[in-house]
């Protein structure tokens, strides 16, 4: 990553006073790199640890006062309605926070397959990597 | 082996041994060991009736095993013909992938500009074969813009248009710019009237106008970075 | 229909040469092709005595075995015997055994009953797409379909299961996906808002039905109150 400066691991805002967040706990690391916040989804996205992630971002946007989230999907083999409404949810909720969503790393067969399935990420933002998502972010304020 | 000899005509003398050998042999032969068949009858002498039958006998069955071996070399020359025939085929199939792909190049005309020119006739397996390709590509070259050219194309049915705006969306999907040039008057009929939303789809009348619209927009990245003023 | 010759023919493998028991059902004549059903007690015991003094001459191993085998195998009408080996007995009939060996049909079942088990059921679809020649991006849509089933009814039904069958046909490999479930069902409104496009439960379920019907090569859907839901798609390769 060309941009990558600072870069604090798990929970750990900038003031460090933040508890371990759940999300973290499940090995959903949230990585902070400069205004923006960074997660790569490895694991199935669950009802619970959705829930968990949304609540967890929506807390460090605050904290960080974050000008976007970044989600890798890069792992994600399969995206269906269901995760897709996971990730709608979690950029709409990012946005009331100020924040734009940027989902990263979508294959090429989970993009098409999204696409004839007629299903819409109409809350996030795509961006082909992490350079790109962050020149857009910037661009944005 | 007791053999007997030539007796006076018409009376064969034969000892029992003779017979059994004889049934022996048949015994071999059916469950097709035939050395043992004939080494069991090479003992016999001519010279009685009996002896022309196991004469007889023996002919037949070192015709037999003569077929036999005959059918075996057919048999490997069939699967030679065979083996043949596959790689005749791979070959077959080999050339049809390259003509394939020769048929649908997908050409970096700039860094990180795609340009995949289509020609011919579109159906939905080469339609979907171009969206794979062309998506595996943007992945792979981290391509910034997509230019699909439909300039070869002169008519459209509302199914191939459908099958290109998916294209186009699911280029976008990935985060990479689709623009369509080389729309005629027809195809944009087509398009309007199956009401299909093109927002986020640029498009340009020609190949040359799309790569000019695209170094308009993006002059400032292929600058040096001296040059660049932020 | 197991001819007497089959019937023979699959004990006989092995401890007869094909020539020989060629001789034999030729020497049977038309008994020979009597399915093993309709032999009478006369014409079983014409075989037997055929078989009989045939054995005794030429069989390897014991002849009284094998005939005891035979007659077991004429006096199983059910034909329920194995299917033949491919040693001696293989050129000799065909029919019945040879027959059913054609394009082989995998057919697998899966319990959903819970999250964890959507992830399975994907898994395994994928497995079975790339199994039976379908493109990866082919693969990646039946793994997305059958998650879409899977979650559906585990949301909604709470348990049920997901069928895969893989087939062949001249126009290539196809794999069938049922999903069913005895849960509430889908009364007819929903189904309509569904098809539609308009339709949102809760938790935001409903696109999964539309979406699956998009994907696949053929999609047919049996649902009703308390009827439970039975999801029935094709999803068909290039040969």
């Amino acid at each position: 990553m060309k941009r990558s400066t600072a870069v604090s691991m798990g929970s750990g805002g900038s003031d460090g006073s933040v508890g371990r967040s759940r999300a973290a706990d499940q090995n959903l690391a949230i990585i902070q790199i400069r205004n923006c916040l960074l997660v790569s989804i490895q694991t199935e996205l669950h009802d619970r640890l959705a829930l968990d992630l949304q609540e967890s971002l929506m807390e460090r946007v605050r904290i960080a006062d974050a000008i976007g989230v970044i989600l890798d999907v890069s792992a994600v083999e399969v995206i269906d309605s269901y995760i897709t409404r996971i990730l709608n949810d979690i950029g709409k909720s990012v946005r009331f926070m100020g924040a734009e969503c940027y989902i990263v790393g979508i294959r090429p067969a989970v993009a098409m397959t999204l696409i004839e399935m007629g299903v819409e990420l109409d809350s996030v933002h795509t961006a082909l990597n992490l350079d790109l998502a962050l020149e857009r972010l910037e661009l944005l304020q | 082996m007791p053999k007997k000899e030539n007796g006076p005509a018409g009376i064969v003398e034969f000892t029992q041994s003779r017979l059994e050998d004889l049934v022996q042999a048949l015994a071999y032969a059916a469950i097709d060991d035939f050395e043992a068949c004939l080494a069991l009858m090479k003992g016999t002498l001519v010279g009685d009736s009996f002896a022309t039958l196991e004469g007889g006998f023996t002919d037949f069955l070192t015709q037999l095993v003569g077929a036999k071996s005959d059918l075996n070399d057919a048999l490997v020359q069939a699967e030679e013909a065979n083996r043949n025939l596959e790689a005749k085929l791979e070959t077959i199939e080999r050339q049809q992938a390259a003509i394939r792909e020769l048929s649908t190049p997908i050409i970096e005309v700039w860094t990180g500009v795609l340009c995949l020119p289509v020609v011919g006739i579109v159906d939905s397996q080469r339609s979907a074969e171009m969206t794979e390709t062309l998506l595996e590509m943007i992945v792979a070259k981290q391509a910034r813009t997509a230019i699909v050219d439909i300039t070869g194309i002169d008519a459209m049915d509302t199914k191939t248009a459908d099958h290109f705006i998916k294209m186009a969306k699911a280029v976008r999907l990935l985060g990479a710019d689709c623009i369509l040039s080389g729309i005629n008057p027809g195809i944009a009929q087509t398009l309007t009237h199956i009401g299909v939303d093109l927002t986020g789809i640029r498009t340009l009348r020609n190949l040359r106008d799309a790569l000019q619209a695209y170094l308009r927009e993006h002059h400032a990245e292929h600058l040096r970075p001296a040059d660049r003023r932020v | 229909m197991r001819t007497v010759e089959d019937a023979v023919g699959a004990v006989l493998s092995g401890a007869i040469s094909a020539i020989t028991q060629r001789s034999i059902f030729n020497r049977l004549g038309g008994l020979a092709r009597t399915p093993v059903g309709q032999l009478g007690p006369v014409e079983r015991q014409t075989v037997l005595k055929e078989l009989e003094s045939s054995l005794r001459l030429f069989a390897r191993g014991s002849s009284a075995e094998l005939l005891a085998a035979c007659e077991r195998a004429l006096s199983d009408v059910a034909g329920t015997g194995t299917a033949a080996s491919s040693g001696g007995g293989a050129g000799v009939g065909g029919g019945g055994a040879a027959a059913a060996a054609s394009k082989a049909t995998i057919h697998k079942t899966f319990a959903v009953d819970q999250e964890k088990d959507i992830a399975t059921a994907r898994l395994e679809a994928w497995s079975e797409a790339v199994r039976i020649g379908l493109s990866k991006f082919t693969a990646v849509k039946v793994a997305t379909a059958v998650s879409e089933l899977a979650r559906n009814i585990v949301f909604y039904a709470g348990k049920g299961t997901v069928e895969l069958r893989a087939t062949e046909d001249e126009r290539g490999p196809s794999l069938h996906i049922v999903a069913t479930d005895k849960g509430p069902g889908i009364e007819p409104r929903k189904l309509e808002e569904i098809w539609a496009g308009t339709y949102k439960s809760q938790r935001g379920m409903g696109k999964g039905l539309l979406a699956v019907k998009k994907l696949v090569t053929d999609f047919h859907l049996d649902t009703g109150p308390g009827k439970g839901t039975t999801v029935t798609c094709i999803f068909r390769g290039e040969r």
